[in-house]
């Protein structure tokens, strides 16, 4: 009777958990779709990735690096998807709304935590089948591997999901602590964020610095230190190491025993967390906000437009989404730009000239700077409820929208300037380059940030309760559209600087530009009373 | 000196089809608190929206103490303080950011300001939730925080949606105590309520809306005077009367 039940009840949660997500937004079955699209393309780019490695490996016939390169994709493949699982994990498990709700109700915490396992583990092993299943067929048919690989190659994917969604709800546990006790700490945050993104890519950045060494190296052979030491790494990299040996069909007994011995442990480690603590954390609310407490300043008078730029960097910035995304790429937008340019200085000198760095570093800056901008897509949004109070107040409809161009703007521009400042001081650029590229890229970004918020206006969607904005469609447009426009400018700029004469290049792009910035706050004022009364 | 004048005021939802509110005209005069009254989905929150600015209407016109809401909205704006239904605030501000920054938006100045904040701290007591993040307030919190914030700059207009909904009984006399200072200020109170006995209690005057249209408008003075039952009782006869006609 009571095992009937509890069966009973994981059913219920199950049709809860898919009603959720398929009346999450109006367009349900828009959802799935763009989701499968979105995994198909993950697939294709991964595949696209592989055929380069694979005809690397070709290339270097002889050298026998199939194994090794298996090792170190699916140690990518690993990592990539032990992220996504704990991300998911803590979403899923520790969301505060929902289980706020579900706590309150005679189900058991294995119950509740089992039917949420499902969920994500169902989620995780479709993500694992569409990454892996094209990009290991791929990868077997260019290199002629024999039959064996290709039929376990489903049954290696599934145990790879496995783990990593281990791996992730394990992680899942002391990670809500950690969010926990940072969500009103938004300047510790911050650094760590900055820190951490910073780290991130400047290990990414020595990475691609020495694949071009190993693609420059004419005399690779089988016995270069190179080759040694890849093969010496491979054999440390657990448990990617365990898979690729059942593909390749080594040691396939005593892999997959190590595996399943792995995978036991994690399960055992799982199931005691969450017996242990799974339900009482969900009734002590883990994983909700800490009450932020700020200082007790004077109430003093501020001016109307002051007031409102406030307000917005105080919503931006005790957000973590926000933090990360736009505080913390501004701050780092300096050392990643100098990274990238100085990382293709020898490119570009040895294939175009080195009168065409001032280009491509306007062009790497762009990029940069169009990821940044695109959060003024959510500027609408983001507002939530706070979009109807603001409609109360006797403020003009132009005020609210160019202090939300503003805050960007005040936002960016140091940004670009710092970023252009280091190519200067370490010799990138010159002092007659530092000023027309400013230009253009302040230009560029009043382009996007006006074409952003436009766009926001005219489709809003309102954030959440918890602040966060259920569809990055608008956002997902503006980077689009200020990628297209990057690239054209790019090898316009390119182009330029082999044709031109380097101030009448650095001229006809800021002509441009000011034109795109000009059209971009046509675009957005335009008609804007009956665009702003329309929302909400 | 009016107020509050709406004239043929119409609004639909479904471009004519059906009526939200229907030729609704309302004056409102100086220093008097009104009681808008009406079961659920009448039309009270879409007539409060409408005469706050919130959303446009169909047809008709509202006027703030002589400012057309249409021709002149910030300035009809800037005379009306509106606490909506869903207390809404802005969440990741703290009490007081919130505070000043509507303080801000209205142009009060520093020395008003701040002997408003500390009467408003006084009586809702929220002194020491004042630097705290407003969501992590609790319901009547928020309900308080937004009644500060609206009617930081003493409007002449004072709008509210259900402001009591949800409310402990030492809360409700708070928000009671800042309407009635309101009225003997000078100010208008206009609110929607389910409570008719705080109705019958505090307002001069109530209308009675039901499907888009008023029904009935009451002196309460005069209602109290006259009647011999509670304007509770009377508000279920006629909308019992409205149903049956419909």
């Amino acid at each position: 009777m009571k095992k009937n039940s509890a069966f009973q009840q994981l059913k219920t949660l199950m049709r809860l958990n898919s009603k959720l997500y398929a009346r999450r937004e109006r367009g349900a079955r828009t959802d799935w779709v763009s989701s499968i699209f979105g995994l198909v393309i993950t697939g294709l780019v991964l595949s696209a990735i592989m055929i380069f490695f694979s005809i690397l490996v070709i290339d270097f016939e002889g050298v026998g690096a199939e194994y090794e390169l298996l090792v170190f994709t699916l140690f990518v493949v690993l990592s990539m998807q032990i992220i996504w699982a704990t991300v998911s994990c803590i979403k899923v498990f520790f969301s505060p709304t929902e289980n706020n709700l579900l706590v309150k109700y005679p189900i058991s915490g294995q119950v509740l935590f089992f039917s949420k396992f499902l969920k994500v583990f169902l989620r995780e092993l479709v993500f694992g089948l569409a990454v892996m299943l094209p990009l290991l067929n791929v990868y077997g048919i260019l290199l002629g591997f024999d039959l064996w690989f290709f039929i376990l190659i489903p049954f290696v994917s599934i145990l790879l999901s496995l783990f990593c969604f281990l791996v992730g709800a394990l992680l899942s546990f002391p990670l809500v602590f950690l969010k926990s006790f940072l969500s009103n700490k938004f300047i510790l945050t911050l650094i760590i964020f900055v820190a951490v993104s910073g780290i991130v890519f400047f290990g990414y950045m020595q990475v691609i610095n020495e694949v071009f060494n190993i693609t420059n190296t004419i005399n690779l052979n089988v016995n270069s230190a190179i080759m040694d030491a890849i093969v010496q790494i491979s054999a440390f990299v657990y448990p990617a190491i365990l898979l690729s040996n059942m593909l390749f069909v080594q040691s396939f007994v005593a892999s997959l025993f190590i595996l399943l011995g792995i995978i036991t442990a994690l399960v055992s480690a799982v199931y005691l967390l969450q017996w242990r603590f799974y339900k009482r954390m969900l009734e002590k609310n883990a994983g909700s906000d800490q009450v932020y407490i700020g200082r007790a300043t004077a109430n003093i008078q501020r001016r109307t437009m002051w007031a409102l730029i406030r307000r917005e960097f105080i919503n931006m910035f005790r957000n973590t989404g926000s933090l990360f995304q736009f505080f913390a790429f501004i701050i780092i937008t300096p050392l990643v730009t100098y990274l990238t340019v100085e990382s293709s200085t020898d490119i570009v000198t040895q294939n175009i000239g080195v009168f065409a760095i001032s280009a491509i570093a306007f062009f790497i800056i762009s990029v940069f700077c169009v990821i940044i901008n695109s959060f003024a897509a959510s500027a609408i949004s983001r507002e939530g409820d706070g979009f109807y109070l603001l409609k109360i107040y006797p403020l003009d409809y132009k005020k609210i929208v160019m202090s939300k161009v503003l805050f960007t703007i005040i936002c960016m521009i140091p940004s670009i300037i710092v970023a252009v400042s280091v190519l200067a001081v370490f010799g990138l650029l010159s002092i007659l380059e530092v000023f027309p590229v400013i230009i253009a890229l302040a230009f560029l970004s009043v382009f996007q940030i006006c074409v952003s918020i436009d766009i926001d206006l005219r489709s809003p969607k309102f954030a959440d309760e918890n602040g966060l904005v259920p569809s990055d469609r608008n956002t997902t447009l503006s980077i689009s559209l200020g990628l297209a426009v990057c690239m054209i400018l790019g090898v316009l700029s390119i182009i330029g600087a082999i044709y031109l004469d380097l101030i009448l290049m650095f001229g006809i792009i800021i002509v441009i530009t000011g034109g795109l910035a000009a059209l971009g706050a046509f675009l957005l004022f335009r008609k804007l009373q009956g665009k702003f009364e329309r929302v909400g | 000196m009016e107020v509050l004048k709406v004239e043929n005021l119409n609004k639909s939802y479904t471009g004519g089809r059906s009526w939200q509110n229907k030729d609704i005209s309302i004056t409102l005069n100086e220093g008097e608190i009104v009681g808008f009254l009406g079961m659920n989905g009448m039309g009270k929150t879409t007539l409060l929206k409408s005469i706050t600015g919130i959303h446009s209407f169909d047809e008709g016109t509202v006027a703030v103490c002589g400012y057309d809401l249409l021709q002149q909205p910030l300035l009809a704006k800037a005379e009306i303080g509106f606490v909506p239904d869903n207390h809404s605030t802005f969440e990741k501000l703290t009490g007081r950011e919130f505070v000043n920054f509507s303080a801000d938006v209205y142009g009060v100045p520093t020395d008003i300001r701040q002997a408003r904040i500390a009467e408003y701290l006084n009586i809702f007591k929220l002194e020491h939730a004042f630097d705290r993040q407003i969501k992590s307030y609790s319901h009547g919190m928020k309900q308080k925080i937004a009644i500060m914030a609206s009617f930081i700059h003493s409007p002449k207009l004072w709008v509210l949606d259900e402001p009591l909904v949800g409310l402990d009984v030492g809360s409700q006399r708070e928000v009671l105590t800042i309407l009635l200072s309101a009225k003997e200020n000078g100010s208008s109170v206009f609110f929607s309520s389910h409570n008719l006995d705080i109705v019958e209690r505090i307002c001069d005057r109530a209308f009675v809306i039901h499907d888009g249209v008023l029904i009935k408008e009451y002196n309460i003075r005069k209602f109290k005077e006259k009647s011999k039952i509670s304007l509770e009782e009377e508000f279920v006869k006629i909308t019992e009367v409205a149903n049956e006609e419909k």
